[in-house]
């Protein structure tokens, strides 16, 4: 019996790009989910809840909300997310997410995140690196020549979990990792994404009002940071500082 | 009669993980009840080793560098800062400034601490004070 419920409140999903903001490294994603989906002003269409979750509802304008949520636009959804997701069972949400997204046929999916560098204060436009499973699908919408792929490294955490399970199930998926930090939500790193990413029609956005509300990020986001930082510890996030033995 | 030793272990895992999540919650609600007491806002931090000493970062989103004072105090260091306006508007309550203590390792040089500032994160770097003697290796 499946341990997460989907409940849509907005009609078929078939052909939609998925975006993921699950909170890891630096909050890049999330910080970059919350931004376009303010930006496009766009509307909840999934909510998504579990009772392997912590009892947590979210309050807004007198409504309760689950604190893991699709937004919608056009041919877009996006997953932000308000907690982290807790390690031990980051392997089934990412196994019945999957699940979901294959049987809804969404066309492809997006996921962001970033990767800890302890020279971030000194760079000024991070670096993105990604990984992809077509670079066919992807190469006609993303200039990856700009970007350095991801050849030999760990990935760990829920964003890890996310993407292996959409490789596994054959769904065209670009991971973009943008240079961050490890402890502070580093909505630079984001940007950076959000420029990559802006020959994607849909995901668009004016990056600069990230940019200019940067300091007001970093202090929104400090909470979410903090407790994220405690999922990553149990994760065993250090390993992303190691490189594979496995040398074919 | 037989145990079944994989279901007591997975117990006794649960609970190890059950109770380091209590933990781990009453230390950040320690931290969020002396923010609101004390009507400011704890920063986020880390503290690294280097090859001969430590480095410390803070992050002060929205502060300037002539804002900050920063007061060695033998075992820990004190970080006072305003808050910007937008940084208020973020967060509910009424933090009017970053304010942190942080503990520091035994053996620093005081006259090594050095500080900048560079988009909003504070750097503090500081030295082990030198000492010991060197064993010929044989």
């Amino acid at each position: 019996m499946a341990d997460f419920r989907f409940y849509e409140l907005e009609g078929p999903q078939e052909g939609v790009i998925f975006f993921d903001g699950i909170p890891d490294t630096g909050l890049v994603g999330t910080i970059a989910a919350h931004h376009v989906v303010e930006s496009k002003k766009m509307a909840l269409s999934v909510r998504i809840d579990s009772d392997l979750l912590p009892p947590v509802a979210v309050v807004k304008n007198m409504n309760l909300l689950e604190p893991i949520g699709v937004f919608r636009s056009g041919d877009l959804s996006i997953l932000t997310s308000e907690i982290p997701i807790p390690t031990e069972i980051a392997k089934q949400f990412a196994k019945e997410l999957v699940a979901w997204l294959v049987g809804k046929k969404f066309k492809e999916v997006i996921s962001v995140g970033g990767v800890a560098d302890s020279n971030r204060p000194e760079v000024e436009r991070p670096e993105v690196l990604y990984v992809t499973n077509s670079t066919k699908t992807f190469s006609s919408q993303v200039n990856l020549e700009k970007l350095k792929p991801l050849d030999s490294a760990f990935l760990v955490g829920s964003k890890a979990a996310f993407l292996l399970e959409c490789f596994r199930a054959g769904l065209p998926t670009l991971g973009l990792f943008a240079q961050s930090f490890l402890n502070y939500p580093d909505p630079g790193a984001s940007a950076s994404i959000l420029e990559a990413l802006s020959s994607v029609g849909s995901l668009k956005v004016d990056v600069s009002d990230l940019v200019k509300s940067g300091e007001e990020m970093r202090v929104r986001f400090r909470d979410l940071m903090r407790r994220t930082m405690g999922e990553m510890e149990r994760a065993q996030k250090s390993r992303e500082l190691e490189s594979p033995s496995l040398v074919v | 009669m037989s145990i079944d030793l994989s279901d007591e272990f997975e117990d006794r895992f649960r609970r190890m993980v059950a109770e380091a999540r209590r933990m781990e919650e009453r230390t950040l609600r320690a931290l969020k009840e002396f923010e609101h007491a004390e009507g400011c806002m704890v920063p986020l931090y880390e503290l690294r080793p280097t090859a001969d000493g430590y480095v410390v970062t803070i992050d002060l989103p929205g502060v300037e560098k002539q804002e900050i004072n920063l007061l060695f105090k033998g075992d820990s260091i004190v970080v006072t800062a305003p808050c910007k306006r937008s940084a208020k508007a973020a967060v509910r309550g009424k933090q009017l400034e970053y304010f942190i203590e942080l503990a520091l390792p035994r053996g620093i040089e005081e006259q090594s601490i050095k500080a900048s500032m560079k988009n909003g994160l504070l750097r503090i770097d500081m030295k082990k004070a030198k000492g010991g003697y060197e064993i010929k290796v044989d």
